[in-house]
C-alpha cells in the first residue's frame, strides 16, 4: 500500500516536472550527457585558465632585454652638484 | 575704460568678417571701421590674425572649452539592436573570460634588489657626472643625472666657463636619443648598398681593414667626412689614421657655419677666426639679421651675457638692442627698436651708417681716407630711410647711440649675410672703436678648418672618376646636408667601399656598404677644446645599451690593423695618454696624473694656459698648441678694395635658417624637440615658408597655402605661414626638416628645404615664389589655452596680463607701475575689494613661490624642454596638438602688439600659479587636487576621475588632461618600448589615461630638500631647491624659493616695484610673480587706461 502511494506520488511529481518541462520548452538532459557536458566544461575551464595569454599580448618580456650597467671608469661628481634632488 | 563697459567688445563679437579677405586687403563695407580700431590702440595685444580680426570661429572657440567635434554625441540610430538577454549573456561570458585572463596578467617585471650593489649606487639617490654635450659644435659642459645607473636628465655644468650651468633645448632633450628604440643595435652590411644584414664586429673589421689597406696601397683616396673637429684627441686620432693610410683625407662640413664672418675677419685683420665678444659690456647692440639670442653662435652664452644688462635690480644700466632684419627672429622681437628691412638691403644700410658716422660726423680718422670717402659718397641714410620706409626717428636714435657709445657698442651681422656685408660691419665696428669689446686673450680653437667648396667639389669629382677607394662617414650625413648640386648622393654610389658610422639609419646609411652603430654621447669618452683657455672631458655614464662601439674606437681598431686590437677601454686609454702630454702634462708620474685625471673627470673641465703666438704666423691651432689673436690692426683696403657688393634684388629673397629645435636636422627623430613650439610662430611638427602680410596680400596667399619655391639650387613645394614682422619680399624657411630616412618619429615630418641650397650661394639667395593651389595644414599652438573671456577682446591689455613700461619711466619713478593704478575710481577700488569665499590659510613655515622676470625672458623655450624631460611629459603628435592637447606643463605665451606689419612682441612663460585660493580645488568632486601647507597646489593622480572641472575653472588654463594614454597612442606605441621606459624619471609618476596633470613646482625636488633638511636637522632652505625650468633658463629669468624667507632673492623680487600677478583681480592669489617688462626706448610708453 505504502509502495503504491509512494509510486503514485513519484509519478505525480514526474508528471508535474514533465509538464513544467513542456512549459519551458526544454527537454530533459540525460544523466550521461550531463556528466559529458560537465566534464568538458571543467576541461575547457582548465584549458582556458592555463592558456598562456601573454601569447596574444604584446611581447613585453618579463626580464628586461636591456641591461643597465654603469661605466666603471666614469667618475661620479662629488662637488658642485646643485641640491635639487 | 571703467570696469563693466563691455558694449564695444560685444559689438566686435557680433561682427562677422572674413579674415582671409582682410589679410588680402580686400575691404568690404563694414570692415574699414574694424581695422583702424584694432590698429589705433597702442599696445593692442593679439596673438594671431584670427584674434586680431575677430574671426567669429575663433571667438566661438574661445567661448567653448573644447574644439568643434570633440564632444559630438554619437549617432544613436547607428547602434545595433541588442537584446537585454543577449547583452547579459555576453556580459557574464566576458566577465568570466576577463577573470580567467587576469589569472595570467601581463607581468611587468619585479623589482628585485641588487645582489651585488654597485658601490656608487644608493637606491633612490641620484648620481651626477660631468661630461660634454656633442649636440652641436659649441660643446657645452653638462651634468648628467643618473638614477640606478640610468641617465634621466641633463643640465649644464656650472663649472664650465662658457655655458656656466646652462644648456639648450637640444642638450636637454638629448637623453631621448640614448633610449631611442630605433637606434641601430648591431652593425649591418649591405653589399648592394641599402640591403641590410646584421653582422658581427669581428666580421666588420675582417672585411673592412683589408679593403682600406688595399685602397691605400693602390693610391686611391680614403675620404673621411666629419662635422666640426673640436676634440684634440680625435684630431690626433684622425692624423694617425692619415699616417697609417696615407691616401686618407679629412673633410669636415657644417650646414650652419661662420665661414662668411671668419673670411671677412681674415681679410680685415689677418687672423682666421672672428674673436669672442664681451656681450655683457655692450651698452648698445645693433643686430643685423643676427639671431644671437635664438639660433646663431653659442646662444647659451650670448643670451646669458646679454641678459646681465636686462636686470632692473643688479645695478647695471639696461643695454639697448636695435634689430634690423627681414625675418622675424627671437632677437628681433626682443629688441627695443626693430626695423624691418629686406635682408639684401642690409649692406646698403651699413654703408649709409658708415657714411653718416665716418664721413659726415667724423667719428674716426677713416673719413679722411680718400678710398673710403669715395666708396661711401653715394650712400645717404636719409634717402635710404625714405626708400625703405624706415623710421627716421629710430635711425637718428641709433646714430646718436652709436656715436655716444663708441667703444661700448657692438654691431653683429648674421651668418646668412655675405662676406662683403661682414667686411662693412667689421669696418663700422673698427670706426666706432668697438674692438675694445673683443676678447684679446681668449679665442676660439680651430683644429681643422671646414672644407671649402672647391675641396668638396674635388672630392665629388674624384668619386665620380673612381679615384676614391673608400668613404667613411664619421657620424655625418652629407646626402642630406650637402647642397644637392654637389651631386654627392650619385657620386658615392661609384665608390667601392662606403662606411657609415651613425647612431641611427639616415639618408647616407642607405647608400652604404657597411652601417656601423656608434655610441651616443652618454656612452662615449672624449675631450674637447673650443677655446684656448680650457679643455672639457666627456665620459660615459652608462655602458653601451646595444652592440655599439664608439666611433673613435672603430677607427683606432682600423689604425691598429687587426680586429683583436679592440677593447672597450681603448679610447679612454688613448685620451688619457694624449692628456699626459697636453692638458695634464704638468702632472708627472702615474699617481699624480691619475689624481689630476679623476679631478678633471669630477669637474668636467680643466683650465689651460693660453700660448700667445704672434699674429704673423696666422696658423690655426694644432692638437697641442693654441693660438691667441693679439691686437690686430684693421686693413682699410679690405673695405675699399672689396669689389663684391650685395645688391638688393627686385625679386624675393630666401633666408634659410637653422631650426630652433632640430638644429640642422640631426635631432629630427626626437619627439620632444619636434613638439617644442617655435619661439616666434609657435608652430610645431613642421617647417614652412614665412612671408609678410604684404607679400601675402600681393600674392593672394594665406597661411597653409602651398607655394613652389624655385632657387638656383632646386625646387620645393611648401606651405606658407603669414608671419607678422617679416619684411616684404623676404621668404624665410627653417632647415632641418623633411628627413626621408630616419626613425618613425621624424621621417617625412616637414619639408626638406636643403633642396633649395646651392653650393654657389649661402643661406641667402634669390627665390621665385609661385602659388600652386593646394593647401597643407600647419599647426600652431599660439591660440591654444587662451585665457578665455568672451566679452573682452584685448584682454591681455585690459586685464594687465602683460604689464610693460619703459626703462626711462622706471628710472624716473620706480613706482610707476603702482601709480598707474591710482586712476581707479573709488567705486572700482571697492569692486576690487570683493573678498574670497575662502578663509586665508596662514603659511607660517615654508611657502613656495616663483618669480619670472619678463625683462630677461627671451621666449627661447629652454624651460619647456627641461620641464618635459624632468616630468615625463609624453609626446602627443601633430594630430593631438591640432586638438589643443599638447601636454606641456609650461608654455610661453607670445603676445604681439601693434600692427601685423610692424608688431612688437612680449613673451610670458605661463605655468600653474599654485594659487592660494585655487579655483581648481573647489570644484574637484573627489578632492584630487588639494593644497599643501607649504603652498603647493598638488594633484593626486590615482584619485583623479577626470571630470576636467578643474581645468574648466582654472583662469590660467594651465591644466592638461590625458585624453589618451599618449605613450601608447603615438606612432606605433614607440614611447612604450622597453628602452623608452628606462628614460622615465622615477621620481615623477607616469600619468595614466583619464587623469589631469599640471606643473607641480618640481615637487620631487622640494621633497628631496625636505628629506635633506630632516637628515641634517635643519630648516628647509628655499634657495636649495631649483626647479627644472629655473635650472634650464639661460638668462636666469626664473627665481624660485621660500616666499617667507625675507632674505631670499625671491622675497626681494616679490616685493619689488615691478612685481605684479597675472589676473590678480580674480582674487585667486597666485604664487607666481611676474616682473613687468621694461623697454629701453626713448619714448615713454603710451599707456591707456589699463582696466
Amino acid at each position: 500500500m505504502v509502495r503504491k502511494i509512494a509510486r503514485h506520488a513519484t509519478d505525480n511529481i514526474k508528471l508535474k516536472l514533465k509538464m513544467k518541462n513542456c512549459e519551458t520548452g526544454s527537454s530533459k538532459m540525460k544523466r550521461g550527457s550531463f556528466f559529458k557536458y560537465a566534464g568538458s566544461a571543467i576541461l575547457g575551464a582548465i584549458t582556458f585558465v592555463n592558456t598562456p595569454f601573454k601569447f596574444f599580448q604584446t611581447n613585453t618580456p618579463k626580464a628586461a632585454s636591456i641591461k643597465i650597467t654603469e661605466n666603471p671608469n666614469a667618475v661620479r661628481r662629488t662637488s658642485g652638484v646643485s641640491k635639487n634632488g | 575704460m571703467p570696469l563693466g563697459e563691455h558694449q564695444e567688445f560685444q559689438r566686435m563679437d557680433d561682427k562677422v568678417i572674413d579674415i582671409s579677405r582682410l589679410i588680402k586687403g580686400d575691404k568690404s563695407p563694414g570692415s574699414e571701421e574694424i581695422l583702424p580700431e584694432t590698429t589705433s590702440k597702442d599696445p593692442n595685444y593679439w596673438r594671431s590674425f584670427r584674434e586680431l580680426y575677430d574671426d567669429p570661429a575663433f571667438l566661438k572657440e574661445k567661448k567653448n572649452e573644447f574644439k568643434l567635434g570633440v564632444l559630438d554625441r554619437p549617432n544613436e540610430n547607428s547602434f545595433s539592436k541588442f537584446s537585454r538577454r543577449k547583452f547579459l549573456a555576453l556580459l557574464s561570458a566576458s566577465a568570466a573570460v576577463a577573470a580567467s585572463g587576469c589569472s595570467n596578467f601581463r607581468d611587468k617585471g619585479e623589482i628585485i634588489p641588487y645582489n651585488n650593489k654597485p658601490e656608487s649606487i644608493t637606491i633612490g639617490n641620484p648620481n651626477y657626472y660631468s661630461s660634454t654635450c656633442t649636440g652641436c659644435a659649441s660643446a657645452c659642459g653638462i651634468l648628467i643625472k643618473t638614477i640606478s645607473g640610468r641617465p634621466i636628465k641633463v643640465d649644464g655644468n656650472p663649472d664650465h666657463p662658457v655655458s656656466k650651468g646652462k644648456i639648450c633645448a637640444i642638450g636637454q632633450a638629448s637623453v631621448m636619443n640614448l633610449y631611442d628604440p630605433e637606434r641601430l643595435q648591431h652593425p649591418h652590411d649591405g653589399p648592394d648598398k641599402g640591403s641590410s644584414k646584421d653582422i658581427s664586429w669581428a666580421e666588420v673589421d675582417d672585411k673592412i681593414i683589408p679593403q682600406l689597406k688595399s685602397a691605400a696601397s693602390s693610391g686611391k683616396e680614403i675620404a673621411i667626412i666629419t662635422h666640426t673637429i673640436n676634440s684634440p684627441s680625435q684630431k690626433k686620432l684622425l692624423d694617425e689614421f692619415t699616417t697609417v693610410y696615407p691616401t686618407a683625407k679629412i673633410y669636415s662640413y657644417e650646414l650652419f657655419n661662420e665661414s662668411p664672418r671668419n673670411s671677412a675677419w681674415e681679410k680685415c685683420y689677418g687672423s682666421k677666426t672672428f674673436p669672442l665678444v664681451q656681450w655683457d659690456k655692450a651698452k648698445v647692440i645693433l643686430a643685423l639679421e643676427s639671431d644671437f639670442l635664438g639660433t646663431e653662435g653659442n646662444k647659451v652664452e650670448t643670451s646669458r651675457l646679454y641678459s646681465q644688462n636686462r636686470d632692473a635690480f643688479n645695478g647695471n644700466e639696461f643695454n639697448r638692442l636695435y634689430a634690423v632684419e627681414g625675418n622675424a627672429t627671437v632677437t628681433g622681437l626682443n629688441a627695443d627698436y626693430r626695423m624691418i628691412l629686406k635682408t639684401d638691403a642690409i649692406e646698403e644700410f651699413v654703408m649709409c651708417l658708415l657714411n653718416e658716422l665716418t664721413g659726415k660726423q667724423k667719428i674716426s680718422g677713416f673719413g679722411s681716407d680718400a678710398g673710403v670717402s669715395t666708396k661711401l659718397q653715394n650712400y645717404n641714410i636719409g634717402e635710404f630711410a625714405s626708400k625703405y620706409n624706415l623710421s627716421k626717428e629710430v635711425i637718428e636714435h641709433l646714430i646718436n647711440d652709436l656715436k655716444k657709445n663708441q667703444g661700448s657698442s657692438f654691431i653683429s651681422a648674421g651668418s646668412a649675410l655675405p662676406e662683403s656685408t661682414h667686411i662693412a660691419v667689421n669696418f663700422l665696428n673698427e670706426a666706432l672703436g668697438n674692438n675694445r669689446l673683443f676678447i684679446k686673450d681668449v679665442t676660439t680653437v680651430v683644429f681643422s678648418p671646414l672644407s671649402t667648396k672647391s675641396e668638396l667639389e674635388a672630392l665629388v669629382s674624384n668619386m665620380q672618376s673612381g679615384k676614391v677607394g673608400a668613404v667613411i662617414h664619421f657620424d655625418s650625413n652629407p646626402a642630406y646636408l650637402l647642397p644637392s648640386d654637389y651631386g654627392y648622393a650619385d657620386a658615392v654610389k661609384k665608390v667601392p667601399l662606403v662606411i657609415t658610422l651613425t647612431e641611427a639609419d639616415n639618408e647616407i646609411s642607405s647608400l652604404s656598404n657597411f652601417v656601423l652603430p656608434i655610441n651616443t654621447m652618454f656612452e662615449s669618452w672624449g675631450d674637447f677644446q673650443t677655446r684656448n683657455n680650457f679643455y672639457s672631458l666627456q665620459q660615459p655614464v652608462i655602458a653601451p645599451l646595444y652592440n655599439t662601439r664608439q666611433k673613435e674606437e672603430i677607427l683606432l681598431t682600423w689604425i691598429k690593423g687587426t680586429k683583436d686590437a679592440f677593447n672597450n677601454d681603448m679610447y679612454r686609454s688613448y685620451v688619457m695618454d694624449n692628456w699626459k702630454t697636453s692638458a695634464l702634462s704638468g702632472f708627472s708620474g702615474d699617481a699624480r696624473f691619475m689624481k689630476a685625471w679623476y679631478a678633471a673627470l669630477n669637474d668636467g673641465v680643466v683650465s689651460a694656459k693660453p700660448i700667445v703666438i704672434t699674429p704673423s704666423t696666422g696658423e690655426t691651432a694644432s692638437s697641442t698648441t693654441t693660438t691667441v689673436s693679439t691686437s690686430n690692426t684693421f686693413k682699410p683696403e679690405s673695405f675699399t678694395n672689396n669689389t663684391s657688393k650685395l645688391v638688393p634684388s627686385s625679386d624675393f629673397v630666401l633666408l634659410l635658417t637653422k631650426s630652433s629645435s632640430l638644429g640642422d636636422g640631426r635631432y629630427a627623430n626626437n619627439g620632444w624637440l619636434q613638439e617644442l613650439p617655435k619661439p616666434v610662430s609657435r608652430v610645431v611638427w613642421d617647417n614652412y615658408a614665412a612671408i609678410s602680410v604684404q607679400t601675402a596680400k600681393a600674392l593672394n596667399l594665406k597661411s597653409n597655402d602651398l607655394v613652389k619655391l624655385v632657387t638656383s639650387g632646386g625646387v620645393l613645394e611648401i606651405p606658407v605661414f603669414v608671419q607678422p614682422g617679416v619684411a616684404e619680399g623676404v621668404v624665410a624657411v627653417e632647415l632641418g626638416y623633411g628627413r626621408s630616412e630616419c626613425g618613425i618619429v621624424g621621417k617625412d615630418v616637414g619639408f626638406n628645404a636643403n633642396k633649395l641650397l646651392s653650393k654657389n650661394t649661402g643661406l641667402m639667395c634669390e627665390v621665385k615664389i609661385e602659388k600652386t593651389g593646394g593647401t597643407y595644414e600647419i599647426i600652431s599652438t599660439q591660440e591654444h589655452y587662451a585665457f578665455d573671456e568672451p566679452l573682452y577682446k584685448d584682454i591681455q591689455y585690459r586685464r594687465e596680463i602683460i604689464q610693460e613700461g619703459t626703462y626711462l619711466e622706471y628710472k624716473e619713478n620706480p613706482n610707476f607701475l603702482n601709480d598707474r593704478h591710482t586712476k581707479y575710481t573709488q567705486e572700482e577700488k571697492d569692486k576690487l575689494k570683493v573678498g574670497s569665499i575662502n578663509e586665508q590659510y596662514v603659511h607660517t613655515g615654508t611657502k613656495w613661490g616663483m618669480a619670472i622676470d619678463l625683462n630677461k625672458c627671451t621666449g627661447c623655450n629652454e624651460c619647456v624642454a627641461a620641464c618635459n624631460v624632468e616630468n615625463n611629459i609624453p609626446v602627443v603628435g601633430k594630430d593631438q596638438v591640432r586638438a589643443n592637447r599638447e601636454m606641456h606643463w609650461i608654455r610661453i605665451d607670445r603676445y604681439y602688439s601693434g600692427t601685423p606689419e610692424v608688431p612688437k612682441a612680449s613673451f610670458q612663460p605661463m605655468l600653474c600659479q599654485h594659487c592660494d585660493f585655487a579655483p581648481c580645488e573647489n570644484v574637484c568632486p573627489v578632492a584630487a587636487t588639494t593644497h599643501s601647507p607649504d603652498g603647493i597646489n598638488g594633484m593626486a593622480y590615482n584619485r583623479c576621475v577626470g571630470t576636467r572641472y578643474c581645468s574648466n575653472n582654472c583662469p590660467y588654463k594651465v591644466r592638461r588632461f590625458n585624453y589618451f594614454n599618449f605613450r601608447d597612442r603615438f606612432k606605433d606605441s614607440i614611447q612604450q618600448k622597453e628602452s623608452f621606459s628606462l628614460m622615465a624619471n622615477p621620481e615623477v609618476t607616469v600619468r595614466a589615461r583619464g587623469v589631469m596633470e599640471k606643473c607641480t613646482f618640481c615637487l620631487q625636488r622640494i621633497m628631496n630638500e625636505r628629506q635633506m633638511a630632516i637628515q641634517e636637522n635643519r630648516n628647509i632652505i628655499g634657495s636649495n631647491v631649483k626647479t627644472a625650468c629655473q635650472e634650464a633658463c639661460n638668462t636666469n629669468a626664473i627665481s624660485f624659493g621660500d616666499q617667507n624667507d625675507v632674505d631670499s632673492e625671491l622675497h626681494k623680487l616679490n616685493h619689488s616695484t615691478l612685481a605684479y600677478w597675472v589676473l590678480e583681480e580674480v582674487k585667486v592669489k597666485p604664487n607666481v610673480t611676474y616682473l613687468a617688462k621694461l623697454r629701453n626706448v626713448f619714448e615713454k610708453e603710451k599707456m591707456e587706461s589699463g582696466h
